[in-house]
């Protein structure tokens, strides 16, 4: 089962302050500036003997500009923007067939390097653009023949930050559809290694009832003279005679990764080089075998009309998963038809109180705490080809989670608990990322909460937009401790209702401050300033004990309420927004960075080195 | 991202034995037949032929056929039994290949029902199929560079009702060689042709996100020009800049290289593979056409327009054209225009009613421009009300008048004479009321058929008469005022045309029959639907039927089914005119001519 995202903490947390400061909407657009500067230059391949390339789109883009600008390179590939206000630019140029890139980017899809220009200045640059790989081949049936209109698309494994782990995701390039001669072709690929994967999309189709009919048959029906005495026809040659309930064989296609796998672990790597056209990548789909699975939804009390179940694929290198959903009737019971074979999840969303009068209510947890009202079920199942019959999901009742809200400091505030609102966002059960309706999170007058209906799993406290480390006024979070253990620290596994959970705030917190230098001690803006735990097991996809900064046009950059501890702080220009969160990338990083720590409420004072 | 649990689900029957009680129902049909390929002759395998459930209901006693599939052998045989009595239809289907059917001789041709006898044995039927034919190129630039990413268009040619029309028939984009490919393309006659669009948006309207078509500069998807921001669409080439800030852009190209009257048309028969359609694009001035949108009230904003070219009349319903939209003071602005003849014309009607149920009142513009080399400013686009079309319905004669909820759904339709059949659907449909009063939405200005899309049970659509003349056979001009007093009769006497076709002593197994007026000023400019010009299939024992046809003097006349392809073209019709039959329908009269068939190929 995949970590879960739990972000109701943070709306209690926010919540229990209630003391942000409002903010005026501002209207941050600024006003058209005619400035004196000018940025020219050519695109040109990114090859030995570089070519200069015409029509290419050029865009540039900065805050001195109210909207943005593109040019078109001309035949000898130059482009040109004048009347630039001063200020720093970002320059990217993409052509069909070749692969986008930032001015200054040593990847694709990477920050490239500003151009600053001042008033009246007239700066030169020189963009470099790969030329696209290219994979093509043919895809045939399992009988051999050419197929049409299967879906062929180039997967890469890429770190997705909202699940926390490596998936393989679309690379980029747009997918390729088989043509008559069951030939794909995708190009503007860039250079690197590739998973190749053709699908056919679902349809549903009536059942077809296709007969062969034996040449037997036929010779006989043509000898019969029209019109003549009706003749006792003779058997049919075949031995088998047939029942009309034979069971049917039901096959589907399963998506095949070449060269020539269900599996996507197992699938090779195509690399391809800069401008490279591999051909011969040739995939034959296959027929597996489908099986039907039946089950029951379990429950103590009754069921409503309708509940609705749903299968979907565990397969760990999926970005995205696909559900199916079967209704169970009021006996509980439910199919799915046709699954091919592979691991599945099945889950029953929470189904409210209401709809199952006479369900035995648990025993509350704690004075003020809310009884379960959510029933779910969780089960997991592995399909080979053949029926599964007997299923059963037993419906369990939701957890609760209370505790307390401490304020540590000189002054601690006056909360009149009973005025606070709290904004619950939605929960996301990352298996088969379905949205679940939110738990009830209520504070009594003395600050408790308690969060019911909560499924148990493993959890990883996150937050909205601004962060576990940002403060709500004057106060920073501190801790959220449950049974000794800081659940903010690690990802948590819920198993049972928790009563004694203890959210601190405090009103000093730590702060790391620097600047961000390249390698010849200028400032450098335009790379991350990474502070992460030296301790790997604090590394996990929005641990707060990871940080990554831009920093501002002087290369400075603040972090505050990092927890006490050893840290590592590098600055990088190779990572994406939220990448820091990859422990490859921690790993790869961990050697080149300098070793700080930080106590309680510390200042400290750190320059970190483009690596 | 691309769903990877997704998969296709196929129940296959494969049943080595066949079905059957023990001791047939002697009274049964059987249907064998082998399909065959239609360039080769040879037998196609691994083919699925289906038949239909018949045309009556079974007999007491028997039970009815269900709609069954076989696949065909090696030896392209298939065999359907334990058939009743009745009408069939068999259709075979095959990758690579186009649908064939008995009786159709030519690619998606009129098809034969099988027509079986109680216990009739047939075992004489062929089916041909066509082989999907394929058009293949390369797309190239001025200076030879491949044009990447671009779409490609097959329009195929036909004649219908007398004019020379062109449907698109394949979408397709260039891949990084520039090159292109239609692999499934129906036998016929095409064109190719890399179709361009722009559209072109206020700067006011991109940068508060109002126009989600053209996204703002900094994107790349978008250049400015001037004061309006041109977009740069997915699947039109880039255009190229000049040093003065100027667009040169790519229009509308045929294969080779030129507009549509240029156009190569390519033929294809079954199977063929013609590659090397190459089209050569070359960039041209573009100017900024520019004005304001006024009502009644004064400036318009947010009023939709297009520039439509004049040859596309004959393109599909997909028009590849420049358009933009008027900002908050009734300007517009056309950027990357080349030059030519347009109709500058408001583009899109509003599809609802208003809240007492009436069609909203819709504003039309419609002004020839004419764009030369240098940027045109100031023209001025004045809204119109558009026009309606009122009348109601009259029941001539003693059968059953529709209640006044079937009277609703009668399915008044408003058919342009000229003008760029990219019109047709826009428009919400008439509202008919319970005393069988219509009114039509708005038109524009101009000449148009009243016409009807299905009649009631028992009743044959006669005349739509207004100011004394049939308006559903001749249209009408609509202007300066609505059209009222539009009475639409309907008469259960019906009138048809019936007949067996003769092929020397013995009846013809492949005839067509083609009606066509006497009045050759009929033949031409008669909509999308003529009423008059009409063509029904003989089956295998010749006989013909048209159930209703409308009084008035014809030419009738039976060609081999072979010979059918566009034979509504006009030079056509005059030669099967010289060897026809003529003769008169008068109302009420179901018409008996039995024909031989004439070879006028």
């Amino acid at each position: 089962m995949r970590i879960k995202a739990l972000s109701i903490f943070a709306a209690v947390c926010f919540a229990a302050a209630h003391l942000a400061a409002q903010q005026p909407p501002r209207d941050t657009r600024p006003a058209d500036k005619i400035g004196t500067a000018s940025i020219s230059g050519v695109v040109t391949s990114d090859e030995a003997q570089p070519r200069p390339l015409r029509r290419a789109r050029v865009t540039l883009n900065g805050p001195e500009l109210a909207m943005g600008r593109t040019s078109i390179t001309a035949d000898d590939g130059s482009f040109t923007f004048e009347r630039l206000p001063a200020g720093r630019y970002t320059l990217a140029a993409a052509k069909e067939a070749y692969v986008r890139m930032s001015y200054g980017a040593r990847r694709p899809n990477a920050q490239g390097t500003p151009v600053a220009v001042a008033d009246g200045q007239r700066q030169r640059v020189t963009l470099r653009i790969p030329r696209g790989s290219v994979i093509t081949g043919t895809v045939l049936d399992p009988e051999g023949q050419p197929m049409r209109g299967v879906l062929v698309s180039a997967l890469t494994y890429r770190f997705v930050p909202g699940v926390g782990e490596r998936r393989l995701v679309s690379a980029g390039a747009p997918s390729s559809a088989t043509d008559d001669r069951g030939e794909y072709r995708i190009f503007g690929l860039p250079a690197g290694g590739y998973v190749i994967s053709a699908g056919v999309e679902q349809f549903s189709v009536s059942s077809l009832d296709i007969r062969v009919v034996p040449a037997g048959e036929i010779q006989q029906a043509l000898s019969e003279r029209q019109g003549g005495p009706p003749q006792a026809p003779a058997q049919s040659p075949s031995a088998a005679t047939t029942k009309a309930n034979e069971p049917r064989r039901t096959v589907a296609y399963a998506p095949v990764y070449y060269p020539g796998t269900a599996v996507s672990a197992q699938a090779s790597t195509v690399t391809v080089a800069p401008g490279e056209e591999r051909t011969g990548i040739d995939i034959q789909m296959q027929y597996v075998p489908t099986a039907k699975i039946e089950g029951m939804v379990i429950s103590a009390a009754a069921l409503p009309q309708v509940t609705p179940v749903m299968l979907n694929s565990s397969d760990p290198t999926l970005a995205v998963d696909s559900v199916r959903v079967a209704s169970a009737g009021p006996d509980g019971r439910f199919t799915f038809n046709a699954v091919p074979p592979g691991q599945y999840n099945l889950i029953v969303r929470p189904v409210p109180l209401g709809a199952m009068a006479g369900a035995p209510r648990p025993q509350p947890a704690a004075p003020g705490a809310v009884s379960a009202s959510m029933y779910w079920a969780l089960g997991t199942v592995a399909v080979q080809g053949e029926d599964l019959a007997g299923v059963t999901l037993t419906l369990q009742p939701g957890l609760t989670i209370s505790g307390r809200v401490v304020f540590e400091g000189a002054t601690p505030p006056a909360i009149d608990f009973s005025q606070v609102r709290v904004p619950v966002p939605p929960l996301r059960l990352a298996v088969g990322n379905l949205p679940i309706p939110s738990p009830m999170v209520r504070l009594d007058a003395t600050g408790r909460f308690t969060i019911g209906d909560v499924i148990p799993g493993p959890y990883r406290l996150t937050t909205t937009a601004q962060g576990m480390r940002s403060p709500i006024g004057a106060w920073w979070l501190k801790s959220v401790v449950a049974g000794g253990r800081d659940l903010l620290d690690s990802v948590v596994d819920i198993r049972q209702s928790i009563d004694d959970v203890v959210v601190t705030f405090s009103d000093r917190a730590t702060e790391l401050s620097g600047t961000v230098t390249d390698a010849q001690g200028n400032p450098a803006s335009n790379a991350f300033a990474l502070v992460f735990a030296a301790d790997s097991q604090f590394w996990f996809t929005d641990s707060r004990r990871i940080a990554g900064v831009r920093p501002d046009a002087e290369g400075r950059f603040t972090i505050r309420n990092l927890p006490p501890g050893t840290y590592l702080a590098v600055a990088s220009a190779d990572v994406d927004d939220r990448e820091w969160f990859d422990p490859e990338i921690l790993q790869r990083l961990a050697p080149l960075a300098t070793k700080l720590s930080l106590a309680e409420g510390e200042r400290k004072t750190l320059d970190v080195t483009v690596r | 991202m691309m769903r990877l649990g997704t998969f296709i689900f196929i129940a296959l029957l494969m049943q080595a034995a066949v079905q059957r009680p023990a001791a047939p129902d002697p009274r049964t049909g059987l249907i064998v037949g082998q399909v065959v390929d239609a360039t080769s002759g040879k037998p196609i395998a691994g083919a699925i032929v289906s038949i239909s459930a018949p045309s009556e209901p079974p007999a007491p006693g028997q039970r009815p056929s269900p709609p069954s599939r076989v696949l065909t052998g090696s030896d392209g045989y298939f065999l359907f039994r334990d058939l009743q009595r009745g009408s069939f239809t068999i259709t075979a289907s095959k990758p690579g290949y186009v649908d064939g059917s008995v009786g159709r001789r030519r690619p998606r041709g009129p098809v034969q029902p099988v027509a079986l006898r109680e216990a009739e044995r047939r075992t004489n039927l062929t089916l041909i199929m066509w082989k999907y034919a394929a058009i293949s190129g390369t797309v190239t630039d001025e200076a030879g560079e491949a044009v990447v990413r671009v779409q490609v268009r097959a329009y195929r040619r036909n004649v219908v009702a007398g004019s020379r029309r062109t449907v698109t028939s394949g979408i397709a984009l260039t891949d990084d060689r520039g090159m292109y490919r239609f692999g499934t393309l129906t036998p016929g006659d095409y064109v190719v042709a890399v179709a361009t669009r722009s559209v072109t948006a206020p700067i006011a309207a991109v940068r508060s996100g109002m126009f989600a078509e053209v996204r703002p500069p900094g994107t790349g998807s978008a250049i400015q020009v001037g004061d309006a921001v041109y977009g740069l669409e997915r699947g039109t080439p880039t255009p190229a800049l000049t040093a003065e800030g100027e667009l040169l852009v790519y229009p509308a190209t045929y294969s080779p290289s030129g507009g549509a009257t240029q156009a190569t048309v390519v033929t294809l028969t079954s199977g063929e593979e013609r590659s090397g359609v190459d089209v050569a694009l070359h960039p041209v001035r573009a100017v900024r056409l520019s004005g304001v949108v006024s009502g009644a009230e004064g400036p318009q904003p947010g009023v939709p327009l297009e520039l439509i070219p004049p040859d596309s009349d004959d393109v599909g319903f997909d028009l590849a054209v420049p358009s933009t939209v008027s900002d908050n003071t009734g300007a517009f602005t056309f950027a990357g225009v080349p030059s030519g003849q347009y109709t500058l014309r408001v583009s899109a009607r509003p599809r609802t009613r208003g809240p007492d149920g009436q069609i909203a009142q819709v504003l039309w513009a419609e002004m020839p421009v004419a764009v030369g080399r240098t940027d045109i400013d100031g023209v001025t686009v004045t809204l119109q009300a558009g026009l309606r079309i009122s009348g109601r319905f009259e029941f001539d004669g003693v059968a059953t008048r529709p209640v006044a909820q079937r009277l609703a759904q009668i399915p008044v339709t408003v058919e342009p004479a000229d003008g760029p059949l990219a019109m047709l659907g826009q428009t919400p449909p008439p509202s008919v009321d319970s005393n069988g009063q219509f009114t039509t939405a708005d038109y524009p200005p101009g000449r148009y058929f009243v016409r009807i899309g299905g009649s009631p049970q028992g009743w044959m659509f006669k005349s739509a008469m207004y100011n004394g003349r049939d308006i559903a056979d001749a249209p009408f001009d609509l202007q300066g005022a609505n059209a009222t007093g539009v009475v639409i009769t309907f008469t259960d006497r019906w009138s048809g045309l019936r007949g067996v076709v003769q092929a020397g002593q013995a009846p013809a197994t492949d005839a067509t029959v083609l009606v066509f007026p006497v009045d050759a000023g009929m033949w031409t400019a008669t909509g999308l639907n003529p009423r008059r010009i009409r063509q029904a299939r003989a089956n295998a024992a010749g006989e013909y039927n048209f159930p209703s046809l409308l009084p008035g003097d014809y030419y009738v006349v039976a060609i081999p089914e072979d010979d059918a392809a566009d034979w509504q073209d006009p030079k056509f019709l005059e030669a099967l005119a010289r060897v026809a039959t003529r003769i008169t329908i008068d109302e009420g009269e179901k018409k008996s001519q039995d024909l031989r068939v004439r070879e006028v190929r």
